[in-house]
């Protein structure tokens, strides 16, 4: 299952991401030497790093690699630190997938109004459907920490500084 | 004013009950505006922060900057830096000390991580110190301090962070880093010698190189000047916006990773999934800060702060120094995106309502991270360190970073005093 939501999810984003880098090198590149740019190269951009967030969001939970004060880690038994665990993936858990439910509401509302992109007329809608649904599998992810937790990671791990 | 203040309380209490500081902000931010304005303005709200931040052209300068750090490190472009530094001052006392700074300096100004500039030079500088007999404290330190360059010498991810936070220009706290990321960078070299004037025989002199070889180790970085050429240079020129300018150095850098054969398909995968896992942990967070921001603006906070602060008619520096000093004491034990995040919302409108440069401020405020990066306890390029060369001990690690810690205080001192050093660079800006 974590082989499965790993190959599924970094395909989506790693692609996603690899495509915005190309996509802007090419625009920008096309623009300022050629004058000539890549039609709806923005709107574009917008759509994949949506795919680039939330397709990777569910790895970072899996992987526990959100920011966390852990300075306190030390100090606590194992046994209460199991039960921290338990009540906060619980609740993170929860919200996420009470997200993901705002989120298929919003996505049903760009639905109805038929809300697209400016210049290539794409739908919005699967594209918020999409965050709705892997909102949710993190949420899921989280509910399977509860029990399971993340290894710990090595230090620097996963850090953006 | 009250509301506000239980939501920093709830916020730190749930982070010290270990809840992500994402998902402390976001829900605090959401049961704030639910309790305050109602639960349907409170879901609006969010669905819209969400999807918003989601769509937005110019946020993907995070991972564009993030995947150029990531394919520089592994196209291995940090040996040539070292042995192009160490080719022209490796000759001095401690010349392997000053040689690891320099490449450090070189090395932050294509990548923007402070992390992955100590990381990737404790592969590289450890061992040739060790070889020649440098004492392991002093190695770890310099590494450790020189990997903090790569925040305060563009581009810089806590840069990008803190203009998207508070609506700063970019390109303009890039080139506010370039003067402060080299003098702290010089000063660091000035405490090597004095550190190793004491202690001469832990920090030898290498063999003075023959102009041949320097110019010989020059050409081995030709690929790196030239990216820092095209995309600072065309960001601070008017060429490119900063997320253009990062989707050329991410291209670039991808493309030199190539040229150099480092990159199997494997290898690729793998640099694009730890980009965008960095992003969405960076997103989260932005996210959740945008719904905690919210909720704070719809209480009197911000207002009250500032009247609070110009009732008290203290002088402006002064009440920056006081921040300041907030900050390094906070660093100490706290990591520092949380503490940056947690605390812009209460510290920027004071800064602007006492008439100060954003700009300016973010210049302090990437000092203030660099210290925190290396100040024990808890400073996240010291476990890095520890974590690869696990040999050496923490304690030594610590022993070593102090001298640096100090320095950079006094740097952070001559940012206050002389704010010009930030702020002339980019006053030439168009």
């Amino acid at each position: 299952m974590n082989k499965l939501l790993e190959t599924v999810c970094g395909l989506l984003s790693g692609t996603a991401l690899f495509a915005i880098m190309a996509l802007t090198f090419f625009d920008v590149g096309g623009r300022k030497l050629m004058s000539q740019s890549i039609p709806g190269s923005f709107e574009l951009t917008e759509l994949l790093m949506v795919v680039v967030i939330f397709g990777a969001i569910p790895l970072v939970s899996m992987r526990g690699e959100h920011v966390v004060f852990d300075s306190l880690d030390s100090l606590l038994p194992a046994g209460l630190r199991r039960v921290q665990g338990i009540i906060v993936h619980a609740l993170i858990g929860a919200a996420l997938v009470a997200l993901g439910y705002l989120m298929f509401k919003t996505g049903q509302q760009f639905a109805i109004n038929g809300d697209n992109t400016a210049q290539l007329k794409i739908d919005k809608a699967p594209f918020i459907y999409g965050m709705g649904v892997l909102s949710a599998v993190t949420g899921l992810v989280h509910f399977a920490l509860m029990f399971n937790p993340a290894p710990e990671l090595a230090e620097g791990e996963g850090a953006a500084l | 004013m009250i509301e506000a203040l239980i939501g920093f309380v709830a916020i730190f209490a749930l982070a010290l009950l270990r809840m992500p500081l994402a998902f402390s902000m976001g829900l605090v931010g959401i049961v704030g505006i639910g309790l305050t304005r109602g639960w349907d303005p409170a879901f609006a709200s969010t669905a819209q922060v969400v999807h918003e931040t989601g769509f937005a052209y110019t946020l993907s300068v995070i991972p564009l900057f993030i995947l150029m750090g990531n394919f520089v490190a592994r196209a291995g472009l940090a040996h040539e830096l070292f042995a192009a530094a160490y080719a022209f001052i490796g000759h001095f006392r401690g010349g392997l000390a000053h040689a690891t700074v320099a490449a450090c300096a070189g090395f932050g100004a294509i990548c923007g991580s402070s992390i992955a500039t100590a990381a990737t030079m404790s592969k590289v500088a450890y061992p040739s110190m060790k070889k020649l007999g440098y004492s392991d404290s002093l190695a770890t330190g310099v590494m450790a301090a020189g990997g903090t360059l790569g925040i305060m010498i563009p581009p810089s991810t806590i840069m990008v962070i803190y203009g998207i936070i508070t609506e700063t220009n970019i390109g303009k706290l890039f080139a506010a880093g370039v003067i402060p990321g080299i003098l702290t960078a010089l000063l660091m070299m000035g405490a090597i010698v004095y550190m190793t004037s004491k202690d001469p025989e832990h920090a030898p002199a290498g063999k003075r190189s023959t102009w041949s070889e320097r110019w010989a180790a020059l050409r081995g970085i030709w690929g790196v000047v030239l990216l820092v050429f095209v995309v600072l240079g065309g960001i601070y020129g008017g060429l490119f916006t900063a997320t253009e300018g990062a989707g050329f150095g991410a291209a670039g850098a991808f493309l030199f990773a190539l040229a150099r054969r480092r990159l199997t398909w494997k290898i690729l995968f793998q640099v694009l999934v730890e980009s965008a896992r960095t992003t969405a942990m960076l997103f989260t967070l932005l996210i959740a800060a945008t719904i905690f921001a919210n909720f704070v603006n719809f209480t009197t906070m911000p207002n009250d702060l500032k009247e609070w602060i110009t009732h008290l008619g203290l002088s402006p520096v002064l009440i920056i120094t006081a921040m300041m000093f907030i900050y390094i004491v906070l660093g100490t034990v706290m990591e520092e995106l949380t503490m940056v995040l947690l605390t812009i919302p209460l510290f920027f409108p004071i800064v602007t309502a006492l008439g100060f440069d954003p700009v300016w401020f973010g210049v302090l405020i990437v000092m203030i991270v660099q210290i925190g990066l290396i100040s024990p306890p808890v400073g996240m390029n010291l476990f890095v360190i520890n974590t690869l060369l696990p040999k050496v001990g923490l304690s030594n690690i610590f022993k070593g970073c102090w001298p640096f810690v100090l320095v950079m205080i006094f740097v952070l001192g001559l940012l206050i005093a002389f704010p010009q050093l930030s702020l002339w660079l980019p006053s030439l800006m168009k």
